[in-house]
């Protein structure tokens, strides 16, 4: 069974092949995603994430998930020298780096939660694929083409309980800045795919080395346990030394 | 202070600032690592620095510059138009099974679109399907990069597979939401 919704104006699909899904678990985790927009969105006034932003919560009053997503963003941030960085240029807070992979892991757990075992849940261009898909073998994903928005693949990888982010230019109608150099935009890499353990560690690792440039894919390199596959401007892809085992 | 004390003093500033000069003009500069841990962000390099921007002298010591040439980038050097188009309300509710075409949204750059068919089974979206549009835009020309040490470089190409899914960064732009929107007010019921 698969289903699309738009919340947080991106597009949320499940696709599970177990046969004992049903609407119910569907629409749990869906609820659950559109929770995660109205506590973390800066583009909703009332989110908890914009009053944060005007001042108007205290760091000991934030919510429990809140407190969680600033501390893991802290982490974050020390593991990749500061190249993950949810504080914006302006001063205010962004954590959709991190709350992306974060909510698709959460919503991974509530179909587990019902003994789900072959799905993949995905928001946007981040995945976590678990067991297989419908024809019986690891999920196909492919690697969208960042030069043309009409979806062509330009690399099919074969996962099965994996992770896989990809961190781009024109994010968001916006860009990803370089948090070491002011507002430095990215230009040089178009494209950083990374895949880990679970969406949670691919999405903030991709974010974080899509910011570093050129040197991104050496730092995923140097991770235990991740892959990674980067574009540049000039259409020429470089890959961590496993990502083989993907393709 | 004497006249003789203040030409000596004067001398030396004069002295200092021409010594300096010349020191920064010819010297190597060791870039130290910023590497934390168990990886290395920036290597230690050996730079021997051509030239030098005026500003350096006044922070009083010797500042390494790394010179950068900027890639030829196949895109145009305008920075891309990014449509005002404010951010669609889609449509909540039930939809009539069938597939509806959105509209040519304008994407990222004026002369390209983007465009998708919703795909309603059940009365819920089971797939969006992106449509070929006919404005694509050309090709670019591709310049080899310098090649990274040890890992694997090749160029991109156009896979032809069927996939589940697609990983990307484009999902978020204002115009697949345009089109999508558009797509499924065809499909309310």
């Amino acid at each position: 069974m698969k289903e699309i919704r738009i919340i947080m104006n991106m597009p949320v699909i499940i696709d599970v092949v177990d046969k004992n899904v049903t609407q119910k678990m569907f629409d749990e985790v869906f609820d659950y995603f559109i929770y995660i927009d109205e506590k973390f969105s800066t583009y909703k006034s009332n989110s908890e994430i914009s009053k944060i932003n005007r001042g108007e919560v205290v760091e000991e009053n934030y919510s429990e998930d809140m407190k969680n997503i600033f501390s893991l963003s802290l982490e974050t941030k020390k593991i990749t020298n500061g190249y993950f960085d949810i504080k914006k240029p302006d001063g205010s807070y962004d954590p959709s780096g991190m709350v992306k992979g974060w909510a698709i892991f959460q919503a991974v757990k509530i179909l587990e939660k019902y003994g789900m075992k072959n799905f993949y849940v995905e928001v946007a261009g981040d995945i976590e694929v678990r067991g297989h898909n419908h024809d019986g073998e690891n999920w196909r994903v492919g690697i969208q083409n960042p030069f043309n928005k009409q979806q062509e693949i330009v690399k099919v990888l074969h996962l099965t309980n994996k992770g896989i982010a990809t961190s781009g230019t024109y994010v968001r109608g916006g860009h990803i800045y370089n948090p070491k150099d002011g507002d430095t935009i990215i230009k040089d890499i178009v494209s950083m795919t990374v895949i880990g353990p679970n969406i949670y560690e691919a999405d903030r690792f991709a974010t974080a080395s899509f910011a570093m440039g050129r040197e991104g894919i050496k730092f995923i390199e140097s991770l235990d346990g991740f892959e990674a596959y980067m574009i540049d401007s000039a259409g020429i892809a470089t890959m961590t030394s496993g990502f083989n085992k993907y393709y | 202070m004497s006249l003789f004390k203040k030409i000596f003093v004067s001398s030396c500033f004069i002295f200092g600032f021409i010594a300096n000069v010349f020191y920064q003009r010819n010297s190597d500069i060791k870039v130290t690592s910023l590497a934390k841990d168990n990886f290395n962000l920036i290597t230690k390099q050996d730079f021997k620095i051509e030239a030098f921007e005026d500003d350096d002298e006044e922070e009083g010591g010797v500042i390494g510059r790394q010179l950068v040439t900027k890639p030829i980038t196949p895109s145009t050097s305008s920075a891309p138009v990014i449509p005002s188009v404010p951010i669609a309300n889609i449509p909540q509710g039930k939809y009539r099974d069938g597939e509806y075409l959105g509209n040519a949204a304008v994407a990222l750059y004026a002369d390209e679109f983007l465009q998708v068919k919703a795909v309603i089974s059940g009365g819920k979206i089971s797939d969006v399907i992106f449509v070929q549009s006919p404005n694509k835009r050309p090709q670019s020309i591709r310049v080899a990069s310098k090649a990274m040490p040890i890992l694997k470089q090749e160029a991109i190409s156009v896979q032809n597979e069927n996939v589940d899914a697609v990983s990307g960064a484009s999902y978020t732009s204002a115009a697949f939401v345009e089109s999508l929107g558009v797509a499924l007010a065809k499909a309310r019921v």
